[in-house]
């Protein structure tokens, strides 16, 4: 056996649907990825709206907390202003600052409320007549003042004040303040009342806050701060300002502002960017995480796909050339063997011509006629045989044998021999039937037997008429049915064919006792003359 | 009519020849070779009977391409089994399959003569096959 390597076209086989498998596969890989890549996309874009709705929501409900506290607040403080003027009502400045019960029962008063540092009265050149500081109130003129000098004009309303930190203590507040009027409505002074800004700074750092904001409490318009506290614990010395053009602060991603009632005050709360990018970042983590270990996992499954189909064309590369290298050994030994077959059949028919010319050469040299007659049968028997190998060459399937065709060319052949072609029809009918060698040579030669016998016999005046069938025995099942009918003289009367000693007959009983064959000569046709041969055979043996 | 015979086997070659004789055809010579055959066609042929494979390994499709050409004697190619190429068809009248008989061989004789004259045969023998 040969192991050459196979034709080029033959190693490739379907080589190129594994490139395409490829393919496929990278291709259902880039999509899964682009999948992920674009669900963590759509989450995190999606995450970001949810941390700025809820930080929104978050700012605003704050800034409304906040606004109303201060005003619950800021409603305190104003009681106690007016309080504080009812206690001095129809006072002068002079019995003002003397009077001790006076100056007690407005300290009582302001120590009534802890974001309340001190109340002040002044009069109307801005001299401290009454402080809850300290009893005597010390020399102090405020005439110069901002709130002092807004409360110069009448209808100014509650003032606030911007913060102020105290020399000595370091207390940082801001005041409340309203214009004191006389009976006559000119101006007496002022009540202020001076606000703890540190009580705000704690209250505001009590409560907890989402999103660390940074929250102010600022006077408008000129939005001055008046507190502002940072809830993300880095509370710092500095002010972050308002931006004097778009009214927000640096660095803050919202703002949410609220008026503290009528006031000239409000509540800003502000998120910073910061806050929020990592309120964003907590969310987004978790996404992350999940996407790069499934990116992972389908990393590992593509390279082991990828692997796989790289080793499957390996296999398939090997096996495809041993089938290659096969088949092509089958076909050479196939060739061999048809080349071998033809030749054989080549020489059957040469020697079966040697032993035809033998016997023709021998004829040619015997006078008896008789014995002229014999190798003139033998002879017509091997070339019976010889019909058969004659169909048999060229055939696909040597082992069978197309009888139809040979009873054509049998029926051709015997009345050309018998010079009968003109006068004597041999008319053959027969189902397709492809015949087993070890079948159809006894049955061809039954045939040609049956055949020479009526044209030697049956017709004495050259004319005539012979029917050959050959199709399944419809009643019995798996048997062929060989019927020769002749409308020549028909059998000698009282013939028994049976022991009949002619050569002819006895093969036909042999041979077709061989096939398992029940054969039998009889008369035509009731009414006709004539020769019946019949021969049922088993289909298989 | 004379006829050259091209056959390696003696015995079928002796048969062909007493067919002929006893038909009252002349036999120019029986060659087995294509070198015997270009011999004995000097002398002149109307017909030569070819067989394919001949006793030094030669072709009979040779022997009648040297028939054809250099003597213009028509062949009949007389073997088992005829080469598939289809040179050999151009070589030759008809085929006869071996084995035949001797009426075969008289009827292709027959044919032959009709298709040299340019008509047609009047019996085509059943183991005859014209080109």
């Amino acid at each position: 056996m040969s192991t050459d390597d196979p034709a080029p076209d033959s190693q490739t086989g379907d080589g190129a649907s594994r490139p395409k498998s490829r393919r496929g596969e990278l291709l259902v890989a880039v999509f899964s990825m682009i999948v992920i890549l674009s669900t963590l996309t759509w989450l995190t874009v999606d995450r970001w709206q949810i941390v700025r709705r809820d930080a929104e929501s978050n700012s605003a409900n704050s800034a409304v907390f906040l606004a109303d506290h201060a005003q619950r607040l800021f409603e305190s403080a104003e009681l106690v202003l007016g309080e504080t003027m009812v206690l001095i009502a129809g006072l002068n400045w002079q019995g003002i600052r003397g009077d001790r019960r006076l100056w007690q029962s407005v300290t009582g008063l302001a120590r009534r409320f802890p974001y309340i540092d001190a109340i002040s009265l002044h009069t109307s050149s801005g001299e401290l007549a009454l402080t809850t500081h300290e009893w005597p109130p010390p020399a102090d003129n405020v005439s110069g003042r901002g709130f002092f000098r807004a409360h110069l004009e009448p209808e100014s309303g509650l003032h606030v004040g911007l913060p102020t930190e105290d020399e000595v203590t370091g207390k940082r507040s801001f005041m409340l303040s309203r214009r004191l009027e006389g009976s006559d409505g000119r101006f007496f002074g002022t009540v202020s009342i001076t606000l703890n800004l540190d009580y705000f700074t704690s209250f505001y750092r009590s409560i907890h806050l989402r999103h660390s904001p940074v929250v102010t409490l600022f006077r408008r318009p000129g939005r001055e701060v008046l507190v502002q506290v940072r809830s993300d614990g880095l509370a710092n010395d500095t002010v972050l300002p308002f931006d004097a053009r778009t009214g927000t602060m640096p660095g803050m991603a919202l703002h949410a502002v609220d008026d503290v009632g009528n006031l000239p005050v409000a509540v800003s709360v502000a998120i910073p960017a910061a806050s929020l990018w990592a309120a964003w970042r907590e969310g987004v983590l978790a996404y992350a995480l999940t996407a790069g270990a499934a990116l992972m996992a389908l990393g590992l499954v593509v390279a082991s796909a990828l692997r796989q189909t790289r080793e499957e064309g390996r296999y398939r590369e090997e096996l495809e050339r041993h089938v290659a290298i096969r088949t092509r050994d089958l076909s050479q030994a196939n060739r061999q063997l048809e080349v071998l077959f033809r030749e054989v059949q080549h020489r059957v028919r040469n020697n079966l011509q040697v032993i035809t010319s033998l016997l023709r050469l021998q004829a040619a040299r015997v006078t008896d006629p008789a014995i002229r007659a014999s190798l003139r049968q033998s002879v017509e028997r091997i070339q019976a045989m010889g019909l058969v190998h004659r169909l048999l060459y060229g055939t696909e399937e040597p082992s069978d044998l197309d009888f139809p065709t040979y009873l054509r060319l049998l029926a051709d052949h015997l009345t050309s021999m018998h010079g009968m072609r003109d006068r004597i029809e041999i008319r053959t009918s027969s189902e397709p039937a492809h015949l087993d060698l070890d079948v159809a040579i006894p049955l061809c030669l039954i045939v040609n037997e049956v055949l020479s016998n009526a044209l030697r016999h049956a017709f004495p005046d050259g004319k005539g008429t012979i029917l050959v069938e050959f199709r399944p025995e419809p009643a019995e099942g798996g048997r062929w049915l060989l019927d020769v009918t002749d409308d020549g003289v028909g059998l000698p009367p009282g013939l028994d064919w049976h022991r009949e000693g002619g050569l002819g007959f006895q093969i036909v009983r042999t041979l077709a006792a061989s096939i398992g064959g029940e054969a039998g000569f009889g008369n035509g046709p009731e009414g006709c003359r004539g020769t019946r041969f019949t021969l049922a055979f088993p289909a298989r043996h | 009519m004379k006829i050259l015979i091209v056959e390696d086997n003696a015995l079928v070659a002796l048969d062909l020849e007493q067919q002929l004789l006893s038909a009252g055809h002349s036999v120019a010579g029986i060659a087995a070779t294509v070198e015997e055959a270009v011999d004995l066609a000097s002398d002149g042929a109307n017909l030569a009977l070819v067989d394919v494979l001949l006793a030094d390994g030669s072709s009979g499709a040779d022997a009648a391409a040297e028939l054809k050409e250099r003597f213009n004697i028509p062949c009949v190619f007389v073997t088992a089994t005829l080469p598939e190429q289809p040179e050999v068809r151009r070589m030759g009248l008809g085929h006869l399959s071996k084995p035949y008989t001797g009426k075969d061989v008289l009827d292709t004789v027959a044919a032959a003569a009709a298709m040299i004259a340019g008509g047609r045969p009047a019996n085509m023998p059943p183991r005859f096959t014209p080109f």
